[in-house]
């Protein structure tokens, strides 16, 4: 435009329309302010909230009372199964938030913390309680149901809308480096283990080293993946993302849904006993299918949606980001818990789990490497992680589990 | 909407009509002769000049009447062998005319399910007879032999022609990652074997995957057939067409009907020699079934995927090859598991520690050799010497 059009451009008022030099016609939009201040914070806040996902707060309540009263291990069992579902997703909404003020690295970092804080705070529990097996399944499951059925549902939904999702495969490589890592440090011990001469304290000792070990890998992962190489995991054309709530209210509807989940789940883990009992579920089968989709929810609706839009990065990200957070972080937690609680908490998973987790992250390696996807390879994905949970149900539970 | 249109509305009109004369006469030019099929002779040539093999059909006679006339074992072993080949390739070449003319969704479906009928018939007669390691052994050997051996030599043979050859077209890259895919769906029922030693869990473990990978082969079906029907297509469907004469459908649908026919007798006698060859040549069963059974199924395609290979058309031979290895996985497996339950015999997907190594080495291998996207004659040699190994493990079994 000449210096002088620059100058003819008369502002245009509200609802006043004027022509423009090129001949169309602009009408001025009625004034209407951003909320400021406490409404937009309430208005955040309600976003959040009031989602139709939440109406299943219900339970929290319901699952409280469900325990102080002491109903049947089933119903105990279901209320509160059913009430971390909300809160979990919750969780997840206000980490987001969160991490829209604080930027990439730090949200990161966060998500990564807080997306397997029901993880830890179940873990935590079931090691108090003793009840090792039950949470080397439930560790398993959660790397499980995050590398096939969480990835292999994205695929699907995205195949659904475009007919190929690209992706960077060099951010999920080293990601699936990691895995391998992970894979490795559960695979030496349960070898050990199956050696002859060799005694069981040993097994504990050299799972509790590794895990230090394992643990340290996982700092410099972050600092791979939030400093050096940033730019393997970024995602193209990432947009701002709205500030839907302020980081104040953001930490504290954290900081409650954590809480609140704290307490479902310590009611969750009492009651598995008693439905294994009552319902003749196998153990297995609770602890490596049904427990880890409940943990895992809020990242698996998270993860589908985000690649129902188009970003598989970020769709990859979750689901990929967070089998490697609990292979690398939540197990050696768990670990060191179970050493500060002297509960023998170690590296040695059953043969099959071993072999069923060496065998996934093969699969999602092949699945990842050529970085495209599509609908069906998202729905063979699925249909291994079906396969795995029928071979689930088979185990016997007489193998002095205690579950 | 006025004056212009109302004065040009004459001339306008004047123009269409011309328009609609002119058209009229380009049409009558180039119109389509009435479709015209194939005659006699024509159809004689299609079918029995096309391929070398069919110098092998003298045996299929031979074949048929050699279990009736009570011969060797080993004589209806060899004659019943190589009747089937060539007759498979017929069976594709007549699949393939018929699905011309039904349309693409049917012809899609037929060439899905026929394509693989020598297989299936195989499956079946070894099952009635009880043969379970034979069946196993089978859906190992085809997977392996189409992904070492047909692979391998594809690679071979046209690196000898072509310094390298590159074929990271979209159609191989997505059919190889599915096909890898589906064999490792393959060997997850086999860790049944690792949980517990029960003989009936891992039956019904079998059975249960066996209707997933069922459901998988729907949407497969779906995947080729309807959204990404790009991905499959060949680039010869434009060129020949219009240069010959198609089949008549009838005509093609009977020779299917009899070709299939004479396949089951063939296999029928096939498969009842077996066991005298376990016994009195001393080879095993294991190695039958892996190397010398899906030879016959697959040797037609084998030897398309490496002629077109030869053409420098990486893209279609491993389409070829990939496609039929990813039948396989979700076809003909859930098929036999299913069958198995239908007549009553404990057909199960447990391929024990050796089959299922082997398959996940195999995919390992293939993998990698096939992630960069481009080819040369040493890779297919490590292919073929990979597939050899192979073979020397289960003749010593």
């Amino acid at each position: 435009m000449s210096y002088s059009d620059q100058y003819a451009y008369k502002p245009v008022l509200t609802g006043e329309a004027a022509a423009l030099p090129d001949g169309s016609v602009a009408v001025g939009e009625p004034y209407d302010p951003e909320p400021h201040g406490c409404a937009k914070e309430c208005q955040g806040i309600a976003g959040v909230l009031c989602t139709w996902i939440n109406i299943l707060l219900v339970f929290v309540p319901l699952g409280i009372y469900s325990h102080v009263m002491q109903w049947s291990a089933a119903a105990r069992f279901s209320c509160n199964f059913v009430a971390i579902v909300p809160l979990a997703a919750i969780l997840g909404a206000s980490t987001e938030s969160l991490a829209a003020h604080t930027g990439q690295m730090i949200g990161g970092l966060l998500n990564a913390t807080f997306g397997n804080a029901v993880e830890m705070i179940v873990t935590v529990n079931a090691i108090k309680a003793g009840l090792v097996t039950v949470v080397q399944g439930s560790l398993l499951g959660s790397i499980l149901s995050n590398m096939l059925l969480v990835l292999g549902m994205s695929f699907f939904a995205a195949g659904i809308v475009e007919k190929e999702s690209r992706f960077s495969a060099k951010g999920a490589s080293a990601n699936m480096t990691c895995l391998t890592l992970g894979s490795i440090a559960l695979a030496l011990p349960t070898i050990y283990n199956c050696m002859e001469n060799t005694p069981t304290e040993d097994v504990l000792s050299i799972s509790r080293i590794s895990s230090a070990v394992i643990a340290a890998v996982y700092v410099l992962f972050l600092i791979f993946q939030l400093l050096t190489h940033a730019h393997l995991f970024a995602s193209e054309g990432e947009e701002d993302e709205e500030v839907v709530m302020s980081a104040c209210s953001s930490v504290l509807l954290l900081v409650g849904a954590t809480a609140t989940v704290a307490v479902c789940s310590e009611f969750l883990v009492d009651s598995i006993e008693g439905v294994t009992e009552e319902y003749g579920l196998p153990g297995a089968f609770i602890g490596v299918i049904l427990l880890p989709i409940v943990g895992n929810a809020a990242e698996h609706a998270t993860a589908v949606t985000v690649a129902a839009k188009g970003k598989m990065d970020l769709a990859l990200g979750v689901a990929v980001g967070s089998s490697t957070q609990i292979a690398l972080l939540v197990v050696p937690f768990s670990v060191i818990v179970g050493w500060v609680f002297d509960v023998p908490m170690s590296l040695d998973f059953r043969i099959f789990d071993t072999t069923v987790m060496i065998l996934s992250v093969f699969i999602t390696h092949t699945a990842l490497q050529d970085g495209c996807s599509n609908w069906l390879e998202g729905s063979i994905l699925i249909a291994i992680y079906i396969l795995i949970a029928i071979i689930c149900w088979y185990i016997p539970d007489s193998d002095g589990a205690a579950v | 909407m006025s004056k212009d249109e109302r004065n040009g509305y004459a001339p306008l009109q004047h123009k269409k009509d011309k328009e609609a004369k002119d058209q009229e006469a380009q049409k009558a030019l180039t119109a389509e002769p009435p479709k015209k099929y194939a005659d006699f002779a024509a159809c004689c040539r299609k079918f029995l000049l096309d391929s070398a093999l069919n110098v092998l059909l003298l045996t299929v006679p031979f074949g048929i009447l050699a279990p009736r006339l009570e011969w060797s074992d080993q004589a209806i072993f060899s004659l019943n062998f190589l009747a089937i080949l060539p007759m498979a390739k017929m069976l594709g070449t007549a699949t393939e005319e018929l699905a011309d003319s039904v349309g693409e969704t049917l012809g899609g479906l037929l060439n899905a399910s026929f394509g693989n009928a020598v297989e299936m018939l195989l499956s079946v007669f070894a099952l009635k007879k009880g043969l379970v390691t034979v069946v196993q052994g089978s859906l190992l050997g085809s997977v392996l032999s189409n992904l070492l051996l047909v692979l391998g030599m594809c690679f071979f043979f046209g690196g000898i022609k072509y310094h390298k050859q590159k074929y990271n077209a979209d159609g191989a890259r997505v059919q190889s990652n599915l096909l890898l895919l589906s064999v490792l769906a393959m060997v997850i029922p086999s860790l049944v074997g690792v949980v517990s030693s029960e003989e009936g869990i891992s039956l019904q473990m079998s059975r249960g995957a066996a209707i997933i990978m069922g459901v998988l082969y729907g949407l497969y079906l779906i995947f080729q057939l309807r959204t990404h029907k790009d991905y499959f297509e060949t680039e010869n469907d434009g060129g020949e067409e219009g240069a010959e004469e198609p089949v008549h459908p009838f005509v093609a649908a009977v020779l299917l009907m009899f070709i299939t026919l004479a396949v089951g007798v063939c296999s029928e006698g096939l498969v009842n020699s077996v066991e005298g060859i376990t016994k009195n040549m001393g080879i095993s069963e294991h190695f039958i079934g892996v190397i010398l059974l899906p030879i016959v199924g697959n040797a037609a395609e084998h030897l398309t995927a490496v002629d077109v290979a030869m053409k420098n058309k990486m893209d279609l031979s491993l389409g070829v090859a990939l496609g039929s290895s990813s039948q396989i996985a979700l076809l003909v497996v859930p098929f036999t598991v299913l069958a198995g339950w239908a007549i009553g015999v404990p057909m199960d997907l447990n391929f024990r520690p050796l089959g299922t190594g082997i398959l996940l080495v195999t995919v390992l291998i293939v993998g990698s050799v096939t992630s960069d996207g481009e080819s040369n004659w040493l890779e297919g040699a490590m292919l073929i010497a990979a597939y050899i190994m192979v073979g020397l493990t289960f003749w010593t079994m």
